[in-house]
């Protein structure tokens, strides 16, 4: 084992390091969309790092090659994939907020034991309000839809 | 090395575990997407460790194929979830 092999071994088992972090924050994040931030950084510098070590190790220019190729592919296909699921996160928390009770994220600051026993009586309050206004609206007249 | 594929292979067993606990769990289709994109690029690094370990670079052309096809799966469920209630 030669400087290049520990150098590589390094580099390998920080890379599988970082995919060990990626997993526990996908497994351990409150929100949908802080999961999705944690889980393709670490992915990215991982694929790096793995590179770096396979790339000490086989060093035939075909092997280079195909590294870069794969770190590049990476590069251009993770943010496009975080960006469409930041987007249906995005719209499943604007759903959430329209609709608590069928909240799906367990975000301390918005579901703590204070603010539910705060919003709750207001809330009954608008929906009574609510459908109130719409049964006089039906009995009225139709809805110009 | 083989002490170097023992540590990295528990390390990412260890990460496929989470992501397969969150697969399951999930609450939301998106978070199993998430998820299923964290274990593609488990898959990478696996298949990139077993190529460093064994000398042999045959193996790296799938890691290629993977990782350009990989995120096809959540790219396409984003698309076709545009409102997902569990």
């Amino acid at each position: 084992m030669n400087a290049t092999d520990v150098i590589a071994s390094v580099a390998l088992v920080a890379g599988a390091l970082m995919s060990l972090l990626a997993g526990i924050a996908v497994l351990r994040f409150p929100d949908t969309m802080s999961r999705i931030h944690a889980a393709t950084k670490p992915q990215v510098l991982g694929i790096m790092l793995l590179m770096l070590g396979v790339g000490l190790r086989l060093g035939s220019p075909a092997v280079i090659g195909m590294l870069v190729l794969i770190v590049v592919l990476q590069f251009v296909t993770a943010p496009v994939s975080a960006h469409l699921a930041v987007r249906v996160a995005f719209r499943n928390a604007e759903d959430d907020d329209a609709d608590p009770s069928a909240a799906t994220s367990r975000r301390p600051s918005e579901r703590s034991a204070g603010a539910a026993a705060d919003d709750s009586p207001e809330l009954t309050e608008q929906a009574a309000l609510q459908e109130s206004a719409t049964e006089s609206a039906e009995t009225g007249e139709e809805h110009p839809r | 090395m083989t002490v170097t594929l023992l540590i990295a292979g528990t390390l990412f067993a260890g990460g496929a575990a989470c992501a397969a606990v969150r697969l399951v769990r999930g609450p939301t289709q998106i978070d199993r997407a998430v998820a299923l994109d964290v274990l593609l690029a488990i898959l990478v690094g696996i298949i990139v460790l077993t190529a460093a370990v064994s000398g042999s670079s045959i193996t790296l052309v799938i890691a290629v194929v993977v990782s350009l096809l990989g995120f096809i799966g959540s790219a396409g469920l984003a698309k076709l979830l545009p409102r997902d209630r569990r």
